[in-house]
């Protein structure tokens, strides 16, 4: 990374954003300052196809650090960028979030990203009180990876918000189902939301006898 | 094929006719417009028609009986017209033009102009939209070409002819008339402070390039046609060497002003463009038409401020004698 190749591109526009707003040369440069705050022990990246599509199910508590030190974790190891959708748009925040990796929007945008090789993640549902349970998986996100046939790899983001340690593990790839349809989609949905407590399971096993 | 080109005196309906004058699979080229085209058109014949007077109009249709339509009389706010003008002038050519069409009975299909604003970019619209995406536009123009869309759905069962909406990135060129090319223009260009999300161009030749395709395929449905990449409103203006502004909220106000006093008004599309970006999945348009843009949204974009010098050209003599 050559910071003065990067200021002039920035000063002549001859820089690459991709449709999504994706901005490599920023990416680039926040590299160092994540290393900075959070200090990532990434697993298992190899489960992550080194090209083409493929859906990172990730799990959240808040929601606010773990896709950022997912991303980060995919990036050090693999080069790949982590398409996290769902992100706010509003104002300023959600401009910021896309030229990092953020997609807003939902199905459609997911569907798009995965058409166009991109490595997407989908969060599950929010679990403040107990951050070692998965929320739930939305079956509708599942339509385009049935469709596509495109593969599923379970992740979790272990660490405390206001901590600097963070462990991400990305899980083995799930099957890919043959059939399709709304069934299939819960079905589906239920299956990636089950692999995503397993790792949670392995990385805090249970501490009394009946937990 | 007998091609009928409304809208002839557009940029692209200009190119397009001069294309199909060449062109051994076309009969011949007829089109009107409310103003002459800019360039010498050799066999094209054109006729300038108010889009108000309809009984000229269908003489004129009825006469040529065309096989295929192609609708590029779809007018862009601020780029020949004020917003109103353009607006109703749309509504009321599609429903002119589109409507005799039938009453003709001749058409084989009708490829009609359209645009991405028609998805619009509200907080729940798709941030890339695809063909499939819900059609909920947020601006007057976006309003006004899904009006468009509608007539030229209903006209093509009336005539049981397919009907190919392309539905374009906004054109951009050296020389076109177009309100975000003379906005990007400006010395000292206003963009939004909050958000620099990406917008995707056309170049002109790939718009008649897909015009040419679509004719030939005769495709029933909704396409969206954009280059490839994708570029910022702020690296946009860096492209240029210009200045960037950022403004936000209430100040776009004053911007507005100052732009049209410096004759880069700026309507509510292009200001949606600038605050909330705009592309689209082009690649359905690519599997139905073979079509892959020559130009990037980076060098249509550059285009725009590379502008060749106008030459003057000398009068053929024989033209005179």
């Amino acid at each position: 990374m050559n910071i003065l190749d990067i200021a002039a591109r920035r000063l002549t526009g001859l820089f690459e954003v991709d449709e999504w707003g994706l901005d490599d040369d920023l990416v680039d440069m926040l590299g160092p300052l994540t290393s900075l705050r959070w200090a990532i022990a990434a697993r298992g990246e190899e489960n992550v196809p080194a090209e083409g599509p493929a859906l990172v199910i990730l799990n959240r508590r808040f929601g606010l650090t773990e896709p950022f030190v997912a991303a980060e974790a995919l990036r050090r190891t693999t080069g790949r960028h982590l398409r996290v959708v769902g992100v706010p748009d509003l104002p300023g925040v959600g401009s910021a979030l896309r030229s990092v990796g953020g997609v807003p929007g939902g199905v459609v945008d997911l569907e798009g990203l995965l058409r166009s090789g991109e490595v997407a993640a989908v969060l599950l549902d929010r679990r403040m009180r107990h951050s070692t349970f998965a929320g739930t998986l939305d079956p509708s996100w599942m339509r385009p990876v049935l469709e596509l046939g495109v593969p599923v790899v379970p992740a979790i983001a272990a660490g405390y918000e206001f901590a600097r340690r963070w462990r991400v593990v990305f899980g083995r790839v799930l099957p890919s189902p043959s059939r399709k349809g709304p069934l299939a989609e819960v079905e589906w949905a239920d299956r990636c939301r089950r692999a995503v407590q397993e790792l949670l399971d392995e990385a805090f096993p249970p501490r009394w006898p009946f937990s | 094929m007998r091609v009928l080109i409304s809208g002839m005196a557009t940029e692209v309906g200009t190119r397009l006719a001069m294309q199909l004058e060449a062109s051994d699979a076309v009969e011949s080229v007829v089109g009107f417009d409310a103003v002459p085209p800019r360039r010498y058109l050799r066999s094209a014949e054109f006729h300038r028609v108010d889009p108000h007077d309809r009984r000229r109009l269908l003489r004129i249709l009825r006469d040529y009986e065309p096989t295929v339509v192609v609708h590029l009389g779809v007018y862009e706010p601020e780029a020949s017209a004020d917003t109103a003008t353009a607006i109703a002038r749309n509504e009321h050519s599609a429903v002119t033009v589109l409507g005799a069409m039938c009453e003709v009975g001749s058409v084989e299909r009708f490829i009609i102009r359209s645009g991405l604003e028609v998805y619009g970019r509200s907080r729940s619209a798709p941030a890339r939209p695809d063909e499939d995406a819900p059609v909920r536009p947020t601006t007057a123009f976006g309003r006004s070409l899904a009006a468009v869309e509608k007539v030229a759905v209903d006209a093509g069962r009336v005539a049981d002819a397919p009907v190919s909406i392309l539905r374009f990135a906004p054109w951009m060129g050296p020389h076109i008339p177009v309100p975000l090319g003379r906005y990007l223009r400006m010395p000292v260009v206003p963009v939004d402070a909050f958000g620099d999300l990406p917008f995707t161009v056309v170049d002109p030749e790939d718009a008649v390039s897909v015009v040419n395709r679509a004719m030939a395929a005769g495709f029933d449905g909704a396409l969206n046609i954009v280059s490839p990449g994708a570029v910022t409103p702020s690296q946009a203006v860096r492209l240029g060497g210009r200045i960037p502004v950022p403004v936000a909220g209430p100040a776009w106000r004053p911007v507005e002003i100052a732009a049209r006093i410096a004759g880069s008004p700026l309507p509510e599309h292009v200001r949606e463009l600038l605050i909330r970006g705009r592309v689209a999945d082009g690649s359905r348009s690519a599997s139905v038409l073979d079509f892959v843009a020559a130009h990037t949204t980076i060098e249509v974009v550059r285009s725009l401020y590379e502008w060749e010098e106008l030459a003057w050209a000398q009068p053929l003599e024989e033209a005179f004698t």
